[in-house]
């Protein structure tokens, strides 16, 4: 080693490499500035939004009761495993982890995101709902690999009785686009559940519970380290219907062999009492997606299960409408009590045979023309009166109008008259054409819930109370819909009741109504749901869908009408068969119910008033 | 061996502790870092690192350097096989197979064999006394350098391989290069670079990539870029204060006490922090570099300059990368990252270093 070496060369080079030093030094004292400075908003912006997870908490839907308090639907918590789109590294391996722990078969999965595709990224996909603890255990195990997967408690609804009361309460389901689209869910948010159907829907917006939100600290796996800030759900409102669970339950044995519909309400009050439509569907099965198969089945089922038949669908009344024939007759002046028509089996009108009853009634009067139900007295009638008149009173009793019921999808029914022929067909309405309307048959459509409301309006002297299913909370509720009130001669319709009781009780056709020490009041029908020519044609292969559809339409008590019944039984045949005996169980089970002293029904405010 | 007063004297007290400052302020981020998932594990482990270190450190100083470089040989040809048993025998740990375990301790010989390298470099390189090194002299420097370069690059640690080079460079341009070996050597780089890209592995070229633009793919191979550039950018001015960083809390920031406790460190001490951290850096350095001047004979300065200019690279790559400045390679900090082996083999370094400045005025 040699001191004397010259090394000044080498600290020129040194310096040189110093100064290189500074340089990058500088570099990252200005990078720095830049991110800690200039741009520190929005890192420090990312650093929340990496820490923080808004964890929807959705308020549940209002329980509904019926008119004692008994809870029909109410919510349970449902496991659900949720996907957060912003959080997806590889959609791949996220669709193979899903496949491999039988959580959702592949192609599903991307179904599913494709349908989420227009919602905003940070809304979470539900991918399965109701989930067993091994699918709990197979997320929870990966978690760490896969921290977009997450385990979210949400609300579900429980139907507690299955399918009873389905098409009144109706059903609930996530909102579609085109729904968002609509006026009746404002202020719903995709992914949102909503009442679709029934009392689910005509009271979405009372129902609908408030959403929290819960603001979490998690760590980059996931793992919620600390709650931060919690607005928490409110449940909806509570609804307590009209419906009574016992008479209901009584309604969906009688009814549940049968295709058709029963409607009992108070014609007081309009409280509905029970309403059946059959065949019907479990809206629990809504509750949880429900399958494409299954809805399918649902859907196209010829029966369509997914009609509620009392407000949805008209029907021919048959002989039922001879009651508003029989008033317009008398409050027309057109007949009186003593009036009598001979009836010989039929007879021929403008040139047409119109049947009645084989072998003739003979000489009849008003009231035996009720109880036996002539055709031939309400034809003469019928012609005497013409269409308008007749057209003008089922209106007065609410017949081709819709009642205004609580629920969705109510239809008018239709009552023919001049004008609405010439408006529909351009076409004069001819005098024949009235005969069949005069027995219910023809172009007249009357849905079972205005069929009920116009019994017992009738019953009750022309006060016509709008069906409700939900019972207000006020007085004040409902203020639109007021009762209609028509002034009719209360001997015609002392006259009217006393013939229906006949009906029942006197050797009529509707004698299977009766409940003894119950004055129960009615009037069979049977309407025809194809013309008589039709008949000849297919009569010999006797097929049942040709049948005649059996109705029975009453009240009860005579002479204080508490309860107004329709009951369609369709393709059921004769009435006074198929119908009156369903009717009389619902009459018997109301009588029994109120002389149980145990549970007296809660009066309502209406009938308060009454009594005093 | 002479060990008097004088010797103790000269010791340059406030290198040494400008370093063990270095150390403690790491060893505080690495808790913070780690405290959550593994309490106070790190915190004793790098404790007990940096005893060993120091242990290291103190043993570098007792030895006369000459003693060192004259026997490099051994050294040397030692170092060699400790990268072959690596290479053999060695645990792989995120990719890299660098790693020689013995019990629950984990060492990486090619940190130690970097140290070496620089003591044969210097043996070597100190012997002319021209303007000018010759071909044949650079040659056998580029030889003694790349074999083990290419055994660390065979371990597949690509980044601990390419500490080599400027450590060679930085030596054999201080040792004076001729213009034409200069350009030679930057045309052969360019040339090299396309060749060099298709050679790298997916992952490296994408790390390049995502360098210049981390929003690319946040969530993929720019992930850890991003969130570094989070953890530093939201710290802001003085940061979120130790224990609170939300990104080195909640794990959002891979590697972060190891290769990016610098992220750590700024966003809970802020850009106060980041620079006084920096700052110690450069007067360490600053101080470092001036013992070339008070070198006692060339080859004493050399060593400074060889073990300065690892130092210096270690830290500017590490910093450029956690700022999102070059793509990441895994290269810790010196000093504050996590890790035995980066510790005592930078201690080992400095006691060099130190070595040299305490032994100017013997002769």
């Amino acid at each position: 080693m040699s001191i004397n070496q010259d090394n000044r060369p080498l600290h020129a080079r040194i310096t040189f490499l110093k100064v290189t030093v500074c340089v990058i030094f500088v570099l990252f004292t200005v990078q720095l500035w830049r991110l800690n400075v200039l741009n520190h908003d929005y890192y420090a912006g990312l650093a929340e939004k990496n820490r923080l997870r808004i964890v929807p908490l959705i308020g549940p839907r209002g329980v509904i009761f019926d008119r004692e308090g008994r809870p029909l639907v109410e919510n349970i918590k449902s496991i659900d495993i949720v996907v957060y789109r912003d959080e997806i590294s590889d959609v791949a391996s996220l669709a193979r982890f899903l496949e491999d722990g039988e959580i959702i078969p592949e192609i599903q999965f991307t179904a599913r995101l494709q349908q989420y595709r227009r919602y905003p990224v940070f809304h979470p996909v539900v991918i399965k709902e109701n989930v067993t603890l091994d699918d709990i255990a197979y997320i929870q195990s990966h978690q760490a690999e896969h921290p977009e997967i997450k385990i979210l408690e949400t609300p579900k609804r429980i139907y507690r009785y299955g399918s009873l009361a389905a098409h009144l309460l109706g059903y609930v389901g996530e909102v579609s686009d085109a729904q968002l689209k609509t006026a009746e869910y404002r202020g719903s948010k995709p992914g949102d559940i909503v009442g679709k159907f029934g009392v689910e829907r005509f009271y979405n917006r009372s129902l609908t519970g408030v959403d929290g939100q819960l603001k979490v600290l998690v760590n980059s796996v996931g793992k919620v380290k600390a709650e931060l800030e919690k607005v928490p759900s409110k449940i909806g409102q509570e609804l307590n219907l009209t419906i009574d669970l016992d008479l209901q339950m009584a309604a969906e044995e009688q009814m549940s062999d049968k295709i058709g519909a029963l409607v009992a309400l108070d014609p007081r009050n309009g409280d509905v009492l029970a309403m059946v439509s059959k065949p019907d569907f479990d809206p629990n099965r809504f509750a949880v997606r429900i399958r494409a198969d299954e809805w399918r089945e649902l859907v196209e089922n010829p029966d369509n299960p997914m009609q509620n038949r009392v407000i949805q669908n008209s029907f021919s009344p048959g002989s039922v409408f001879k009651i508003v024939m029989s008033l317009a007759g008398m409050e027309k002046g057109l007949v009186n009590p003593q009036s009598s028509v001979y009836c010989s089996g039929g007879e021929t009108l403008y040139g047409h045979y119109f049947r009645c009853h084989e072998g003739g009634h003979g000489f009849v009067d008003l009231r035996r023309a009720i109880v036996q139900s002539c055709n031939v007295f309400f034809y003469r009638l019928g012609m005497n009166m013409g269409i308008d008149t007749i057209s003008q009173y089922a209106q007065m009793a609410g017949l081709s109008i819709p009642t205004g019921i609580d629920l969705p999808n109510e239809v008018a029914g239709l009552v023919p008259s001049a004008e609405w022929k010439e408006r529909v067909y351009h076409e004069r309405w001819y005098a024949g054409e009235t005969i069949s309307v005069a027995i219910g048959q023809g172009a007249v459509s009357i849905t079972p819930v205005q069929m009920a409301r116009a019994v017992g309006g009738i019953a009750l002297g022309g006060r016509f109370a709008v069906p409700r299913v939900v019972r207000p909370l006020g007085p004040q509720e409902n203020p639109g819909l007021k009762a209609v009130e028509q002034s009719w001669n209360s001997e015609h319709i002392r006259f009217l009741r006393d013939s229906m009781w006949g009906v029942v009780n006197a050797g009529g056709t509707g004698r299977a109504a009766a409940v003894p020490g119950f004055d129960v009041c009615g009037k069979t029908g049977t309407a025809q749901t194809i013309s008589d020519a039709g008949r000849q044609k297919i009569v010999a292969s006797s097929r049942k869908d040709f049948e005649s559809n059996a109705w029975f339409v009453g009240f009860a008590p005579k002479d204080d009408p508490q309860i107004a019944v329709a009951v369609l039984v369709q393709r059921g045949g004769y009435g006074g068969q198929a119908a009156a005996p369903v009717a009389g169980k619902i009459f018997r089970a109301y009588y029994q119910k109120i002389h149980t002293p145990k549970r007296p029904i809660p009066p309502s405010l209406i009938s308060d008033a009454a009594m005093q | 061996m002479i060990i008097n007063r004088r010797y103790f004297s000269e010791f340059d007290w406030i290198s040494f502790l400008i370093a063990i400052s270095l150390s403690l302020i790491g060893i505080a981020f690495i808790y913070s870092a780690t405290r959550d998932a593994s309490r106070t594990l790190f915190l004793w482990r790098q404790l007990i690192w940096l005893a060993c270190s120091l242990i290291l450190f103190a043993m570098v100083m007792l030895i006369d350097y000459h003693t060192l470089t004259d026997h490099v040989h051994f050294l040397y040809g030692f170092g060699l096989i400790f990268l072959l048993g690596v290479l053999v025998f060695g645990s792989e740990v995120r990719g890299h197979r660098s790693w020689l375990r013995i019990g629950t301790i984990a060492l990486q010989p090619s940190e130690f064999v970097k140290i070496v390298t620089i003591l044969a470099l210097v043996r070597f390189l100190s012997r002319g006394n021209k303007e000018h090194l010759s071909g044949s002299e650079i040659a056998l420097a580029a030889g003694i350098t790349s074999v083990p370069m290419l055994l660390v690059m065979l371990e597949g640690d690509l980044g601990s391989a390419m500490t080599f080079l400027p450590v060679l460079g930085c030596m054999t341009l201080v040792c004076g290069l001729k213009r034409k070996f200069v350009v030679i050597s930057v045309v052969a780089a360019l040339s090299v670079a396309p060749v060099a890209w298709f050679s790298l592995k997916n992952y490296q070229r994408q790390r390049i990539v995502t360098t210049f633009n981390s929003e690319l793919d946040p969530k993929g191979v720019g992930y850890q870029a991003q969130q570094s550039k989070i953890a530093i950018g939201s710290g802001g001015v003085l940061g979120k204060g130790i224990f609170q960083g939300t990104q080195s809390q909640l794990g959002f920031l891979p590697a972060r006490h190891t290769d990016f406790i610098f992220a750590v460190l700024t966003e809970e001490a802020g850009l106060a922090g980041a620079l006084a951290v920096l700052g110690l850096y450069f007067w360490l350095l600053q101080r470092v570099v001036g013992f070339t001047r008070a070198a006692r004979d060339r080859s004493g300065m050399l060593l400074v300059v060889g073990v300065a200019s690892l130092l210096a690279f270690h830290l500017l790559i590490n910093v450029g990368m956690v700022l999102g400045l070059i793509p990441i390679m895994g290269i810790p900090l010196p000093l504050l990252s996590y890790g035995g082996s980066s510790l005592m083999s930078t201690f080992l370094g400095l006691g060099l270093i130190l070595n040299v400045q305490a032994r100017r005025f013997f002769y």
